[in-house]
């Protein structure tokens, strides 16, 4: 390119100088202003002698570029008009000087023509190569397309040879195991009929028999005798074989129908718990559609309602398709309820979301957050503990082993040792706290008997003071004494403690025989459980029966102080104390 | 765990009496009877020749001991030790021999399947069926002893006859829908018989008591079909394992299959706890804590076999038991406890493997071959119907556990050798296992354990089973046999 271009800038350079040298040398001689040549230029084209001649010929040639003329002839002497020369030479430094111009873009322009033209040529060059080269390519792909072509015909006819092969070799199957068939049935046949023959000679066969020997024949298992073979031994066996025909049918409904019944009953709660759920949002109707919605509802439910109670009810007696249906009905009705539900809340839930999303999911965000932070640690510290748990195992097993993996053993044992006494520990701590109360009111009820002895002491003074005055037989007194006794109680319980007298009266009727019992000393030596009861109540005892008799074990009073305290403090207990104090 | 002494046996045959109280086993044409827990000798019979076969009455008040090569079948009284019963079957053979649901009858089969021969020991009766089909499982009685199902063949179509065991009296006899009739088995409430074809085609025929076809079921067609097949204990559920590897439920009500369940060679179901059995020297702990559960249990049996070696130094070790402690270990993984059964000679037991994608060895059959080695052979319900046990002829060394509550797959036991025995604990949920070495396998659902037999001499367990008590077991091994004694209170549950 660069040569190209540089010829081309050349050649036109050269010739055109050579062309245009006398009019160049013409018209430069002033632009260039060199006085020393200027007598020389003038001297080889004007001489004096030939002026107008040359005058003239100027004249004529300015005239001929269309210029005025410089010399005019016949009105003067051979004086130049200076003015009308100088004025002709400006127009032709002018002209020459555009004359050079266009040059210029005439120049400039033929070399970007030929540039064009060259990379024109270049890529046209290179379109020819790619037609090539596609062409080449069609036609390989059009020979390759052939050959598939060929391929697929070939592979063609070889599926249907297979087809066919495939089909010739189900029918020699087919015709084989036919015959393999065939010829089994045949074999088979000989063999049975060689069978039959066998059988009948070993039958036949005298010499070795078939034998049993039995020193003496057993009974049956069951012990009954064999029964002959009769009409009725096959019905018994047909009715047997129905029976137990029947019981597995039954049994086997009978599980069906409980299924039935679980399968009912899940259905239902299913049912009411769906009713629970979508109830509630009756009362919150919006608009009309909600309105009529819950109309809907309600209506619905009423039926449903019925369909609860009824299909319980029903569900022995009506036939299966009858309650199916119901079941089936009233489900799709609650399903399609659930989903409209759903769907319900769906929307809500989406336009709660666009209203408050801003509000309403910072704060879960930062709590999921605080929430995972804090699980993570949980973990962190979890993994840790693990971690020094197995080191420390390994240290244990890494250790000689025998009595170092004994003693981890027993560490493990001890471990659980110890959390089975922990809990041991946390029941005593609870019975201790029973006792504890139990104690209290055992103080608070030997309290009472101290009053009561008092009470009983006096009561005694005045008994025997009676006896003492006077002397009847016993038989008469006794009884109105006793009552007098009992009220004595009735009177000084309500004194000593809140206790009503109602309750009191019913509890003190049982006491009565062993009022009439105990001596004295009996009475001290219930009263000096006082001191004793504490210990005692640290004793584990578990359960009611426990404690009785224990009481019982120490004195027959106390138990029945226990009762009669508890029957003071707590109504419902009134049966058992009697009881209890009857048994006494 | 204790163990009893050994004593011999042959042809493997040892049999607990039903009712659980002796043991009867045969050397050579000898048969001893033993009380179960003493296992004093109580009897001792001789017979005319090496025992072939033995059982017990239903009663056990009998023994039957059959020498087929003779034709003959001597049965023994407990009762009375010198009564005897000698049945010949003469030239026409013999190929085999049972006791009727009732002890009182004996059912022998004649060579070729001529005819199936029924003796009374009431009486002198003798009564004969004809046509007994020659197949896996041609003859079943219901677990009630009602009713007998025979399968017979006449006129190359298969039929199967019903028989009330009472007199045997033919109650039914029906055509089946197959082409040629494998096997029959009564479901275990009597009232279903579930028929099965041939393994060339997968057909399995349900048929009610009085002979009504309830049903029939084809998973597939042209492979190789059914391969076994047992009935849960409740009659719940039908197991069908077939040549494709896998195991197909059927439910009872409408027969339609529940579920099936495959063998995969790679184990994806993380739910599922495998157990593999790895050959190794017990080392004391490694620094991974990961596996710090097996290092505990071998530094058990670090401990424990000092213990043994010292009693071996100060006692007689062969003839006291071996008394043995189950260790529940509370470092357990993920499940909950587990057990490890460590007697004096204890091996690790399984490991535990959590990852799931677990790889099992399968070999390829040979295509060329009948009978190919693959396909689901063995099927067993455990007593609650809770657990099925499976194995897959391929993956010989692995029994599958799977729950039949969740339907899915429980436990995977792999081990170093084929599987020859497996047996449910008939009253818990347990699972016995051995494969011709000298350790016992147990497996229930908190765990799995391996116990090696402490006997010497190379006891190699090559079959078990279970004392009706589910207490004790008795191992075989090849020429001898010996009791296990499980620890019932140290047991869980």
């Amino acid at each position: 390119m660069p040569e190209s271009s540089l010829q081309v800038k050349d050649v036109p350079g050269g010739p055109f100088k050579c062309r245009m040298s006398p009019l160049r040398q013409l018209s430069q001689s002033p632009g260039l202003s060199r006085p020393g040549h200027t007598p020389y230029i003038l001297g080889a084209f004007c001489t004096k002698d030939n002026v107008p001649e040359c005058l003239s010929y100027v004249n004529q040639e300015v005239s001929s570029l269309g210029l005025p003329p410089v010399w005019t002839e016949p009105g003067r002497s051979s004086e130049l008009n200076v003015v009308a020369v100088l004025n002709s030479m400006y127009d032709l430094i002018q002209l020459h000087c555009r004359g050079l111009r266009t040059l210029e873009d005439m120049e400039a322009e033929q070399l970007r023509s030929s540039s064009n033209v060259d990379f024109l040529q270049l890529s046209n060059t290179r379109l020819k190569d790619q037609l090539e080269l596609c062409k080449r390519e069609n036609t390989g792909v059009l020979e390759r397309e052939r050959q598939l072509q060929l391929k697929v015909k070939s592979l063609q006819n070889c599926l249907k040879t297979e087809k066919e092969e495939v089909q010739k070799l189900q029918n020699i199957i087919a015709s084989r195991a036919s015959q393999y068939n065939h010829d089994m049935k045949r074999k088979e046949r000989e063999f049975n009929k060689l069978k039959e023959r066998l059988n009948q000679l070993l039958v036949d066969k005298k010499e070795k028999k078939q034998a049993i020997e039995v020193l003496n024949y057993i009974g049956r298992a069951d012990g009954k005798r064999s029964l002959w073979k009769t009409g009725k031994t096959e019905s018994k066996h047909e009715g047997d074989m129905y029976k137990t025909l029947l019981s597995d049918y039954d049994s086997r409904q009978k599980e069906l129908v409980l299924e039935n019944a679980e399968l009912r009953k899940v259905l239902q709660q299913m049912k009411r718990d769906m009713v629970s759920i979508l109830s509630p949002k009756k009362p919150s109707p919006r608009g009309e559609k909600h309105e009529d919605a819950t109309i809907l509802q309600a209506d619905s439910e009423e039926e449903e309602e019925q369909e609860v109670f009824g299909s319980s009810k029903d569900s022995v007696e009506l036939s299966c398709v009858h309650a199916r249906e119901k079941l089936t009905n009233s489900i799709r009705l609650q399903w399609r309820r659930l989903k409209s539900h759903v769907e319900r809340l769906d929307s809500q839930a989406s336009l709660a979301q666009m209203g408050e999303r801003t509000n309403s999911e910072a704060v879960p965000r930062e709590a999921h957050e605080q929430e995972m932070e804090r699980l993570k640690l949980e973990i962190q510290q979890c993994k840790d503990f693990i971690h020094t748990q197995q080191q420390l195992l390994q240290q244990q097993l890494s250790a000689p082993c025998d009595e170092e993996t004994a003693s981890l053993l027993n560490d493990c044992y001890m471990l659980e040792e110890k959390e089975r006494l922990k809990e041991e520990w946390k029941t005593l701590e609870e019975q201790r706290k029973n006792f504890e109360k139990e104690r209290r009111t055992f103080t608070e009820a030997a309290i009472r008997l101290s009053h009561e002895r008092k009470a009983f002491e006096e009561d005694r003074a005045t008994w025997l003071k009676h006896q003492f005055l006077n002397l009847t037989p016993f038989a008469d007194q006794k009884k109105p004494q006793m009552s007098k006794s009992k009220s004595a109680f009735s009177v000084s319980e309500p004194e000593d403690s809140e206790v009503s007298s109602h309750s009191q009266k019913t509890l003190s009727t049982p006491r009565c025989p062993s009022v009439k019992t105990p001596s004295t000393a009996e009475l001290y030596r219930s009263l000096c459980l006082i001191p004793q009861q504490s210990p005692n109540t640290t004793k584990p005892k578990r359960k009611d029966s426990c404690t009785q008799e224990s009481g019982v074990f120490h004195n027959g009073d106390v138990p029945d102080q226990h009762a009669l305290w508890n029957g003071g403090e707590d109504h419902s207990d009134h049966t058992l104390n009697g009881e209890h104090s009857g048994s006494m | 765990m204790n163990f009893s002494e050994v004593f011999k046996q042959s042809n493997q045959l040892c049999k607990i009496s039903p009712d659980g109280k002796y043991l009867a086993t045969c050397v050579q044409y000898r048969l001893v009877v033993r009380d179960v827990n003493t296992l004093q000798i109580l009897h001792l019979y001789t017979c005319l020749d090496q025992i072939v076969h033995m059982e017990w009455s239903s009663d056990s008040l009998f023994i039957l001991c059959a020498m087929y090569k003779r034709g003959l079948v001597q049965v023994w009284s407990l009762e009375q030790p010198d009564w005897h019963c000698k049945i010949d079957e003469g030239s026409i053979g013999l190929v085999s021999s049972r006791w009727s649901p009732d002890g009182r009858h004996i059912l022998n089969t004649t060579e070729f399947h001529l005819r199936v021969t029924v003796w009374s020991l009431c009486t002198k009766a003798v009564s004969y069926i004809k046509y007994p089909k020659a197949c896996q499982k041609g003859m079943d009685f219901s677990r009630d002893g009602c009713y007998m199902a025979l399968a017979e063949r006449r006129d190359c179509k298969d039929y199967v006859s019903v028989f009330v065991c009472d007199d045997w009296h033919l109650l039914r006899h029906f055509e089946t829908e197959t082409q040629d009739l494998a096997g029959l088995e009564w479901s275990p409430n009597g009232c279903v018989l579930a028929v099965w074809d041939s393994c060339l085609e997968y057909k399995v025929l349900l048929y009610s008591l009085d002979g009504r076809l309830l049903s029939t079921y084809s998973a597939y067609e042209w492979s190789l079909g059914v391969k076994s097949l047992t009935w849960s204990t409740s009659s719940q559920f039908l197991a069908i394992g077939s040549y494709d590897e896998k195991v197909r439920i059927l439910n009872h009500i409408t027969w339609k299959k529940i579920t099936e369940f495959e063998h995969p060679a790679t184990v994806n179901n993380p739910k599922a706890v495998v157990y593999k059995e790895v050959e190794r020297r017990p080392t004391v702990a490694s620094d991974d804590l990961s596996i710090h559960n097996i290092s505990m249990g071998s530094t058990l049996f670090n401990t424990q076999s000092k213990c043994a070696a010292k009693d071996k130094e100060t006692g007689d070790l062969r003839d006291c038991y071996f008394k043995v402690m189950l260790c529940k270990s509370k470092f357990g993984g993920k499940r909950n406890s587990f057990i490890k059964a460590s007697p004096l000679l204890l091996w690790p037991a399984l490991d535990e493997i959590y990852q799931p994608p677990v790889q099992i060895p399968v070999v390829k059959p040979d295509p060329d071959r009948a009978n190919p080695k693959i396909g689901v052979s063995t099927l067993a319900f455990s007593s609650d119907s809770r657990y099925l046990a499976t194995k897959n002829d391929s993956m010989a060394s692995v029994v599958w556990v799977w729950d039949m509550q969740k339907l899915s797959l429980e436990a995977v036991l792999e081990h170093t050798s084929a599987v020859r025995c497996f047996q449910w604990d008939p009253r818990r949920p347990r699972l016995a296992l051995c494969t011709g070495n000298a350790k016992l396998y147990l497996w229930s659902p908190a765990g799995c354990v391996s116990v090696q037999v402490p006997t010497e001499g190379g006891f190699q367990v090559q079959s078990l089973s279970w004392h009706c008590s589910g207490d004790s077991l008795i191992l075989l091994g090849k020429e001898q046999l010996c009791l296990c004694y499980m620890d019932t209170d140290q047991e869980d549950n």
